[in-house]
């Protein structure tokens, strides 16, 4: 029963379509994910405008639901933010031994005869001014590195929960009609975008007028996609991609997800010099 | 740089066509590593080569070259080694995703010197609920009359079972065709 009406009332949908005054269907981006997905659907997104004020979308694009749809994991979110937090961290906290401090080389009062208590130094660790045992010596670093695929988890995980609260926007590109900073203020504004932008692009050589533009606005801030990192999409509260960032940052992470040689981004961190 | 990273270049320049409208006089630099930077003198090579530029002869050149990523495997009637590839599971209510080298995802994890024994399956997607339903059922079988000691893991998407059950849960998988 079903199966002949389906195809019956598909073709007469199509009929009427002709005579609708409806908009036209937005058009759907085709977009050839690398890694076709086994199991999970593509997640797709809106590709909005960005050269007016007012919103319009130009389509839907996919995303592959490894990089988008990553299962949030926020605890290696966390890791990645003490980490980020902490490799740059030194600490100057010092103190001075009982050695370090100046003076206490003589004994202060003969051992016996006094009836007071035996004592060798005056900076002793007892004493008032004296030395401190095991206090913090300057400089302390903190550095250290989160395991290579703890970083790539953190970045999908990431990505997957800015999308899933909708503080993920996908560009056509970073072109905008003026330097007046009032223009991307008012655009930000009227798109609920949230006070803090982060804006990604592909290459760190961005147009001139939305740098000019966003140069004394501290809360929008521009970035290529080799600096996209956890800390930065945390703090802002809008994530804005554009279309070349977005196929970017999935070749680069598709491409460390199915790595053929592990080995040299597992082993024990090495700087990058002689 | 055998066959998939083409492949990949290709598909993603496939869907770059905004990139080109790009005009940048300027180029991207980035002088963060190492090997970036120049050297100090001139290095001299003093071994004579032949520099060419013959896609032809570059074909055989990629043949050596080891693969940056891991490559799909060919579809054949049948494996030598046992191994089998994942079927099709779009409409099943879970799912166990292969590891990246396309192995089951089932791992033995011996604690304290080799005292406990547990096996975790890892990369449960879809119903995780609904697949332990299934497993214990199989493995309430294979262990009677011992209790089944088993620990579901929903937020990192785990399943912990006490006891070395590796090789029997793989059977099962490939029985299911996971």
């Amino acid at each position: 029963m079903m199966s002949e009406t389906v195809p019956k009332l598909r073709t007469c949908l199509l009929a009427i379509r002709k005579f609708s005054t409806a908009p036209p269907k937005v058009p759907v981006e085709s977009r050839q994910l690398a890694f076709p997905p086994k199991y999970q659907k593509p997640r797709q997104a809106w590709l909005e405008n960005f050269d007016t004020i007012e919103e319009k979308k130009l389509g839907i694009i996919d995303l592959h639901p490894e990089i988008f749809a990553a299962n949030p994991r926020i605890d290696i979110i966390q890791e990645n933010v003490r980490w980020q937090s902490l490799y740059r961290y030194v600490s100057y906290a010092h103190t001075k031994s009982r050695f370090e401090v100046r003076g206490g080389g003589r004994k202060p009062w003969p051992q016996k005869g006094l009836g007071r208590a035996r004592h060798g130094s005056i900076r002793s660790p007892l004493f008032r001014g004296g030395g401190v045992i095991h206090g913090p010596k300057s400089p302390t670093p903190h550095f250290y590195m989160l395991p290579y695929y703890s970083r790539v988890h953190g970045l999908t995980s990431t990505l997957s929960v800015k999308l899933a609260q909708d503080d993920l926007h996908i560009i056509m590109n970073l072109e905008i009609p003026t330097d007046e900073p009032n223009f991307i203020e008012e655009l930000v504004r009227s798109r609920n975008w949230g006070p803090s932008v982060l804006f990604v692009d592909d290459v760190d050589i961005m147009p001139r007028n939305i740098t000019a533009a966003t140069d004394k606005i501290k809360h929008f801030n521009l970035m290529p996609v080799y600096g996209l990192n956890v800390y930065s999409m945390l703090k802002h509260d809008t994530l804005v991609l554009t279309r070349a960032a977005v196929d970017l940052l999935e070749l680069k992470l598709l491409t460390s997800l199915h790595k053929n040689d592990v080995k040299p981004c597992a082993e024990k961190f090495k700087l990058n010099q002689v | 740089m055998t066959t998939m990273r083409p492949l990949l270049f290709t598909i993603f320049t496939k869907t770059k066509p905004f990139q080109c409208l790009r005009k940048t006089s300027l180029h991207q630099i980035r002088n963060s590593s190492y090997e970036s930077s120049k050297f100090l003198v001139d290095v001299e090579v003093s071994t004579k080569y032949e520099a060419t530029k013959i896609p032809e002869e570059w074909k055989y050149v990629e043949r050596i070259l080891p693969p940056t990523l891991v490559p799909e495997p060919q579809p054949l009637p049948e494996y030598q080694s046992g191994w089998k590839p994942q079927g099709d599971h779009k409409d099943s209510p879970y799912f166990v995703e292969r590891s990246r080298n396309h192995m089951m995802p089932v791992y033995l994890d011996v604690r304290q010197r080799g005292v406990k024994r547990h096996t975790i399956i890892k990369k449960i997607q879809g119903d995780i609920w609904l697949f332990e339903k299934d497993l214990r059922t199989f493995l309430e079988d294979l262990i009677k009359p011992k209790p089944l000691r088993l620990q579901v893991n929903e937020f990192a998407r785990k399943i912990c079972i006490n006891g070395d059950h590796v090789n029997a849960i793989k059977y099962w998988l490939g029985e299911k065709n996971f």
